[in-house]
């Protein structure tokens, strides 16, 4: 692995962990707006951070040191996809280290276990249903991940996620969306983001009734720059995926290395603007939905295994029929 | 003070395996006998000499690895005794070390050792130290046996023994029981009905054991008997001349016998039923390696060096065994309610995985396919890593329970919790050991699962033409062991955050326990697992290019295949015959820098505002109870269980055991709600079809008509002499 390369994902990682806070307050911002609020400015995840941050942490009595290191792990899982991955920049022929798709996913697992972790260390009456209720919608997800892996591997014979982006960029438009097994992943991949990014209708991150909180339960314990790290955290989780849909599926509005500079640049100023394209989809989407009951959360979760698993046959069938 | 490995001559090894043997043997003569004098010397001596015996054999299975140059065989035979003077058929007392042996010889040396060290605080308070430790020489000498022997009946001896052997350790909470309740074991129901289960514990062992040996023997007689002799060595050399059906039904029976051995779904029930009932520290042994020697290593010889390549449905079937395991075992660990019987089904679901290493490759390697023969040896590599890496923290995990029952005094659940203010060290380890096995990365659990599913990913794109069954096997596998990844991670949150985490549930507890987190014999164990944990999970490249070792001298692989390019990183390249190449690559190190990054920022970040006070806990203002407020296992794997199709019963507390069952099919979540094992209602069903049948055919057969059984004799002395005439025509 060249030093170049190495350099080039720690600036964009960031770039990821810059921007996150302004996606997660375009989304409450446009909700806000969709429901005709006022609504905070999207700057305002940013105001909070720095305030939480400045705060002095208060820890509850009963709490050990994995209370503390939560935040902390949860925060570094999150953070370093952005670091593993094509963000706004493919190197040439996919050429990277880092970032096989099968640890991204053992990642989210392991931000997702610390926080059930935390959620049950405190020994808080809320925290353990939380951190219950979490892992469940994750080992719902889980499945559905390990699919839409097992079919990307199948179409480009590998696992490797710049590898993956690259071959879609070398593809043809067509290609990519008449291709009926990658197309499909399309709509899995979207559950799967609302899904493991805690939206509705997986959860409602807006609620403040402690009974009906998912993730939120698990945060409820926490104050000063604990919170801010999760916060935060949430933020990149959101950004994370989104970006994810974006380069899988948009791979020719990518920096690449045999481009003119000029379109590199206008690819890396437009890497916020297509994304808040999606969060203003989310935002869409989510003025329409509802919350569904914790035990229906199944039906979409399911859904979207069905999808992976139809589209990971028709690879099959296209390998070895067509 | 020891030779080099280049001057060791055959007679040398000769010397030092009896060396072992004699260390063994003395210890177990130590345990029983001396310490009928004095308890604690006997237990001392005889675990001072299972230590030494396992370290030497360690130290043996190392040399053998690394240093001995094999002959042009490729393998050692050390001739004890080249055949007993008499007897049919003759046997030879052969040891045969290959690198599968050396592999396990390895593994058990190491943990045995150090499961004796950490028994010297463990056994310290116990009543049957001394014949605890001594029958724990017999049961590692006969493990460390049954991997060297070369031929068919020593092999079924030492199984044999092993089950002798364990089945004494399994009656010990059986005897705790009766020695410390002998008063109160007449008037409490409650104490009855344990004795009831531990006895059911032990029966329960040796019928599942026993019928598994009788598969085992047959499969092994049934290979035998063509070629005419009892060694392996003549099986190796046959194997091509095995006809297909006589494979395959060598394959079914080896299957079935090793697989009720090693507690695949569905003969898993006995794994959680027994385990639990024997010492937590030969539990770690027991469950955490010899479980899968006694089923493993067999399974691997016979699919791979006694039989030829068989047909794809082999693999397949072995495969779909292997998802069903997983998830049958992750399942029922999490509706478990204490730490045992937890770990002893998170056993089972680890097996599975094992297991599906196995099964790939024995997929791979079938004979009509015509994979690429690295592909099998990495299934192989995968599986084997699985096993050591299961050997590891599984073993982390039960010794740390022991740490906790020896503070404590339960292994209960509900009776646990907020261990992690009061015992660091046992904690900090367990929960390495709990992210370990909850496969993330950098620890070693992860290695393997990504290797088993990159397996799989890989063989996707190499049919010729396609198979739907295969299809269909390869991506159901990968949906039962992907959804009991997921589980997994839910179980270990469940299983932490109840024991660990938290405060106690039970006040009252604290007065009982010791103070202080466990000596420093026990804490060095613990910590030495750990730090192995890490270690294999940074290091995958230099393991996997030992064990690659194995699937080549297996006569999988042609060459020794380069997997790893370097210690920290695997690069899995695998050229198809047309289209394009299969590629994954896994880099520890820039992994592990990058992600050093955020982790730095996020240390940075939590630390800069100091010391932190410390607040109440959020309870919307009520006065916080913990043994009221805190969420229980049963509630918090509801939505889990609730979802698989459990209603949970609440039938209220009527005995686990009713008229007709043979073991307990119903599994308490809390006093008041069940679920139900459907396996266990199978077995039962079996059994009692079995018992009826048995009786209706002993009824009629033993008819009490003389003249019946002088029929019998007639019969029997025709086809004696047909026998005779055969035998004498051949």
């Amino acid at each position: 692995m060249t030093l170049n390369i190495l350099v080039l994902h720690i600036i964009q990682g960031l770039a990821f962990l810059l921007l996150a806070p302004l996606l997660l307050g375009m989304l409450r911002w446009a909700k806000a707006r969709l429901q005709r609020r006022q609504g905070p400015t999207p700057l305002q995840v940013y105001r909070d951070l720095l305030k939480l941050l400045r705060k002095r942490p208060i820890v509850p009595e009963s709490a050990s040191w994995v209370f503390t290191a939560a935040p902390v792990v949860v925060f570094t899982c999150y953070a370093s996809l952005g670091f593993l991955v094509p963000i706004f920049y493919l190197p040439e022929g996919g050429l990277s280290p880092v970032g096989d798709l099968l640890v991204l996913i053992y990642l989210l697992g392991m931000a997702r276990l610390a926080m059930g972790l935390a959620g049950m260390d405190a020994g808080a009456p809320f925290g353990g249903i939380g951190s219950s209720r979490e892992l469940f919608i994750h080992i719902l997800a889980e499945p559905t991940l390990i699919f839409i892996v097992c079919t990307l591997a199948l179409k480009w014979r590998t696992t490797d996620l710049s590898l993956i982006i690259w071959q879609h960029h070398q593809a043809e438009l067509l290609d990519v969306y008449a291709d009926p097994s990658l197309l499909l992943l399309l709509p899995a991949l979207a559950l799967v983001t609302l899904a493991e990014a805690g939206r509705l209708p997986f959860d409602n991150p807006a609620t403040h009734l402690e009974l009906t909180m998912f993730g939120k339960a698990t945060h409820l314990e926490y104050a000063g720059p604990g919170l801010a790290l999760l916060e935060w955290a949430e933020a990149l989780r959101l950004t994370f995926f989104l970006t994810l849909l974006a380069n899988l599926f948009g791979p020719w509005l990518l920096a690449v290395a045999g481009e003119t500079s000029f379109w590199n640049l206008l690819m890396v100023l437009f890497y916020p603007i297509k994304l808040s394209i999606l969060v203003l989809g989310i935002a869409f989407w989510e003025a329409l939905q509802v919350k569904t009951r914790l035990r229906a959360v199944v039906t979409p979760a399911l859904t979207a295994l069905a999808i992976t698993l139809i589209a990971a046959m028709l690879a099959v069938v296209e390998r070895y029929m067509l | 003070l020891l030779p080099t490995w280049s001057e060791i001559t055959l007679s040398d090894l000769k010397i030092f395996t009896l060396l072992i043997t004699g260390l063994f043997v003395a210890g177990g003569i130590s345990g029983l006998f001396l310490g009928r004098l004095d308890r604690k010397l006997g237990a001392r001596l005889a675990l001072t000499c299972a230590m030494g015996g396992s370290i030497l054999a360690a130290y043996e299975a190392v040399g053998f690895w690394f240093w001995w140059q094999p002959g042009d065989e490729g393998e050692l035979i050390v001739r004890l005794v080249s055949a007993l003077p008499t007897g049919f058929p003759p046997i030879s007392l052969d040891l045969f070390v290959d690198r599968l042996a050396t592999f396990f010889l390895l593994l058990t040396g190491l943990l045995s050792a150090g499961v004796a060290l950490y028994s010297f605080v463990w056994l310290e308070d116990k009543k049957e130290q001394h014949r605890i430790a001594g029958v724990y020489n017999y049961f590692v000498l006969f493990t460390l046996l049954l991997v060297v022997v070369n031929n068919v009946y020593l092999f079924l001896v030492c199984l044999e023994c092993m089950t002798l052997a364990f089945s004494y350790l399994a009656l010990y909470r059986h005897n705790v029981l009766l020695v410390s309740h002998k008063r109160e074991a007449a008037e409490s129901g409650e104490i009855r009905e344990e004795i009831a289960e531990a006895k059911l514990a032990f029966r329960a062992y040796l019928v599942f054991s026993h019928i598994g040996v009788v598969f085992v023997t047959a499969a092994l007689i049934l290979l035998a008997l063509p070629a005419g002799d009892l060694s392996f060595d003549v099986l190796r050399k046959s194997s091509q001349g095995v006809g297909p059906v006589l494979a395959s039904g060598v394959f079914l029976l080896g299957l079935i016998g090793l697989g009720i051995k090693g507690g695949f779904a569905p003969a898993h029930p006995w794994v959680s039923i027994v385990h639990p009932k024997s010492p937590t520290t030969t539990h770690a042994l027991t469950l955490g390696l010899v479980i899968k020697v006694s089923s493993f290593y067999m399974l691997i010889r016979l699919f791979f060096e006694f039989l030829p390549p068989g047909p794809w449905w082999w693999g397949w079937l072995v495969l779909l065994l292997a998802g069903l395991t997983a998830l049958v075992g992750v399942f029922y660990a999490i509706t478990s309610r204490d730490l045992k019987t937890a770990l002893s089904n998170h056993s089972v679901e680890n097996i599975g995985i094992i297991l599906a290493g196995v099964g790939l490759a024995l997929l791979l390697s079938a004979r009509n396919l015509n994979f690429p023969s690295s592909l099998a040896g990495l299934a192989l590599i995968a599986g084997l890593y699985h096993l050591l890496n299961h050997t590891v923290f599984k073993g982390l995990l039960y010794l740390c329970t022991g740490a906790i029952e020896n503070r404590v005094g339960t292994v209960k659940l509900e009776e646990l919790g907020g261990l992690i203010h009061r015992f660091p060290w046992t904690s900090v380890t367990f929960l390495i050991g709990a992210i370990a096995i909850a496969g993330f990365p950098p620890l070693n659990g992860f290695i393997s699962e990504w290797l088993t599913v990159q397996v799989i990913f890989a063989s996707q794109g190499f049919f010729t033409d396609v198979q739907p069954w295969v299809v269909i096997g390869l991506f159901g596998t990968l949906l039962m062991l992907g959804t009991a990844f997921g589980l997994t991670a839910l179980a270990f949150v469940k299983i932490v955050g109840e024991a660990l985490l938290g405060m106690p549930r039970r006040p009252e507890f604290l007065i009982q326990e010791k103070r202080g987190d466990v000596p420093w014999k026990m804490r060095g164990v613990l910590l030495l697992l750990a730090v192995l944990c890490l270690l294999l999970g940074i290091f995958p490249g230099l393991v996997v290019n030992q064990l690659a070792l194995i699937p080549q001298e297996l006569m999988l692989l042609e060459a020794s295949p380069a997997f790893g390019t370097s210690a920290t990183s695997l690069v899995l390249n695998f050229a198809e015959t047309e289209g394009p190449v299969y590629t994954a690559r896994l880099f520890i190190l820039p992994l592990l820098v990058l992600a050093a990054l955020p982790l730095a920022l996020g240390i940075l970040v939590s630390m800069r505002r100091g010391r932190r006070t410390r607040g109440p806990l959020w309870t919307c203002g009520t006065a916080y109870r913990p043994e009221a407020m805190q969420i229980t296992g049963g509630a918090f794997a509801f939505l889990t269980w609730e979802w698989a199709g459990e209603k949970g019963e609440t039938s209220s507390g009527a005995g686990m055991l009713s008229e007709g069952d043979r073991i307990p099919w119903r599994l308490s979540l809390s006093e008041t709600r069940h679920v139900r094992e459907g396996f266990r209602r199978i077995i039962n069903a079996a059994v009692n079809w079995l018992l009826r049948a048995s009786g209706r055919f002993g009824d009629w057969f033993q008819g009490g008509d003389i003249r019946q059984y002088l029929g019998y004799l007639f019969v029997v002395f025709i086809l004696a002499l047909l026998a005779s005439v055969v035998w004498q025509g051949k």
